[in-house]
């Protein structure tokens, strides 16, 4: 089944809240708000959130994905999801 | 005379002067020998401008072929070296500065601070490799020091730890009769320099006439490429911290990669949860393991070789073991260990107010008080069971929580802070801040985030922010860190 980017969106926003605000999500972190550059997520974060993508949308990132291009905001990261699932 | 720290180097240079020395993911090489005279030639620079004996500089730059001869150069002058993150927030690089008082300062010119406190600028020289070197008038002169490492400090401002040429060599040389390492090894520099794991990476592999890869920061932080490159570069010696190791375990996808050249794997740092260790064993089956144990004033203090085959039942922590045969150690009445011998540092550099705390003076020696709670099994090695102070060790960095909660209070918004330390579900150490906002005021996690970043290293931001009404005291009126704890 192909996720919409709203469902993709729902998933990397509930773990990005879970993960860095615990739990609560106060509005501030919009879909293009910069996580790793402006190290509000930081590395062990950003490591688990691709294990947590990989294992929700059965995809696999390469070696060299892993990297703030693909991971620094909520829309950067859905749109990568979806082209890894393509 | 005690030996000193660059000699391992030049001993090595001298004997296997062709091996690689140093290697970048760049690609780049260079051979003991062409880095010696690299080494010869910035020498030679410095001490044409005064830098020598007693003088102290400063190198912020990342993990380059450069900065690593800048290190060597300032010691071969007489020099100490101070490494300091390239990330180091401005006011917190100033504090140090202040402290620290410079003869001079090295960097890339992008890394360069914009205002060096205190100090007047001598001059600055360009060089070819793009390291610059500004010299300042300072007033102190050091005794015999070789490097100079900053961790945090409990009373505000970072505190410089000073270590001599004979403390590192007493660590070096115990680590080189110790391992049965030689110039086949192939080491991976993966502590940051600012960080006392680095002087295993650097001066020990110098010591045997190995090669070091140097391995970026961002690299460092990407599990899946480093352990493609630990692998691909068939690297045979690491020395990381359990978290890094379990990162690499639970997120490199380590089963992919050919490990077979890993022959050991040495930790430090902190606790290494004992299922995530038996899991790295059984993968990098040909590597021997070994916990080592020490805060930065004592190097390494105590060793222990994980036993092998695996007992698998085993779910409590590995002891730290025994107190290296050149150091003396005690545990006090409070159960405190204490370490006395040639790896402990002199003191702080200009914090009488510490020295007079830290150390205690016991049958006409300088005990270092570790801070370290530990206790003594039935096969007489040493096993941590905690601090008897407020420091939390994450990713092996030891974090003083009044040091961030001073940060916290700094906001106009926060009323009361506190900091303390939770474990995630995968046994990683955290940060957890509890705040009491002032009275009508909106200030949401996000912006508490951005202020400490501001501030602090990126390790000392709390990952959770918990705004509470009010913090809950205890009976006498503090903060009652337990409640919270459970929180």
């Amino acid at each position: 089944m192909m996720e919409t980017a709203q469902n993709i969106n729902t998933i990397v926003r509930k773990f990005i809240i879970d993960n860095i605000f615990a739990g609560v999500d106060d509005g501030h972190v919009k879909d293009d708000t910069s996580l790793i550059k402006t190290r509000t997520m930081d590395s062990i974060v950003a490591l688990k959130l691709v294990s947590h993508l990989e294992e929700k949308f059965g995809i696999e990132f390469e070696a060299h994905e892993v990297d703030q291009d693909n991971l620094d905001s909520i829309e950067t990261i859905v749109a990568f999801v979806q082209k890894k699932m393509k | 005379m005690s030996p000193r720290l660059e000699e391992l180097f030049f001993q090595s240079a001298e004997h296997s002067g062709p091996n690689t020395a140093l290697e970048t993911l760049a690609g780049e090489t260079i051979s003991y020998e062409d880095l010696a005279k690299l080494v010869e030639k910035k020498a030679a620079v410095l001490s044409s401008n005064g830098i020598g004996k007693g003088c102290r500089v400063v190198v912020m730059a990342p993990k380059t072929i450069p900065a690593i001869a800048a290190f060597l150069a300032i010691l071969k002058t007489g020099a100490a070296y101070i490494p300091i993150d390239i990330e180091t927030p401005v006011e917190r690089l100033q504090l140090i500065l202040r402290n620290l008082d410079p003869h001079a300062f090295i960097a890339y010119a992008k890394n360069f601070p914009s205002d060096i406190p205190c100090q007047q600028q001598m001059m600055s020289t360009p060089s070819e490799d793009g390291l610059s070197i500004t010299f300042l008038t300072a007033e102190n002169h050091t005794e015999d020091l070789a490097y100079i490492l900053y961790t945090s400090g409990s009373t505000g401002p970072p505190k410089g730890v000073c270590i001599t040429h004979e403390n590192a060599r007493a660590f070096t040389d115990w680590c080189l009769d110790t391992f049965f390492l030689s110039s086949n090894d192939r080491f991976s520099s993966i502590a940051p320099f600012h960080f006392d794991l680095s002087v295993f990476d650097l001066y020990v592999a110098f010591g045997c006439g190995g090669t070091i890869l140097l391995i970026d920061d961002a690299t460092i932080k990407n599990a899946h490429l480093l352990a493609e490159l630990l692998a691909n570069k068939k690297i045979s010696v690491i020395y990381a911290t359990p978290s890094l190791l379990s990162l690499l375990l639970n997120f490199g996808k380590i089963e992919k990669h050919n490990f077979s050249y890993l022959r050991l794997v040495l930790f430090a740092g902190e606790i290494f949860p004992v299922q995530y260790l038996h899991k790295l064993m059984n993968s990098w089956s040909n590597a021997t393991f070994f916990n080592l144990y020490g805060p930065t004033e004592t190097n390494v203090c105590t060793w222990y070789e994980i036993p092998q085959p695996i007992d698998e039942e085993r779910n409590d922590p590995y002891p730290i073991g025994k107190v290296c045969p050149q150091l003396q150690g005690k545990i006090s009445l409070e159960g405190e260990l204490l370490i006395a011998g040639p790896n402990v540092t002199t003191g702080y550099w200009q914090r009488p107010d510490l020295n007079e705390n830290s150390f205690i003076d016991q049958e006409g020696k300088q005990f270092y008080k570790t801070g370290d709670r530990v206790e003594m099994n039935e096969n007489n090695e040493l096993v941590y069971s905690g601090r008897i102070d407020r420091m939390i060790k994450k990713r092996g960095y030891r974090i003083e929580p009044e040091e961030i909660e001073t940060v916290l209070l700094r906001h106009p918004d926060v009323l009361e802070a506190v900091v303390i330390a939770g474990t995630d579900a995968d046994a990683y150490t955290f940060l957890r801040a509890f705040i009491a906002l002032r009275p009508k005021t909106e200030t949401t996690a996000f912006t508490i985030k951005q202020h400490c970043l501001e501030l602090l290293p990126a390790y000392m931001i709390p990952e959770q922010i918990n705004f509470l009404e009010s913090l809950p005291k205890t009976s006498s009126g503090k903060i009652n860190l337990k409640q919270l704890e459970s929180h």
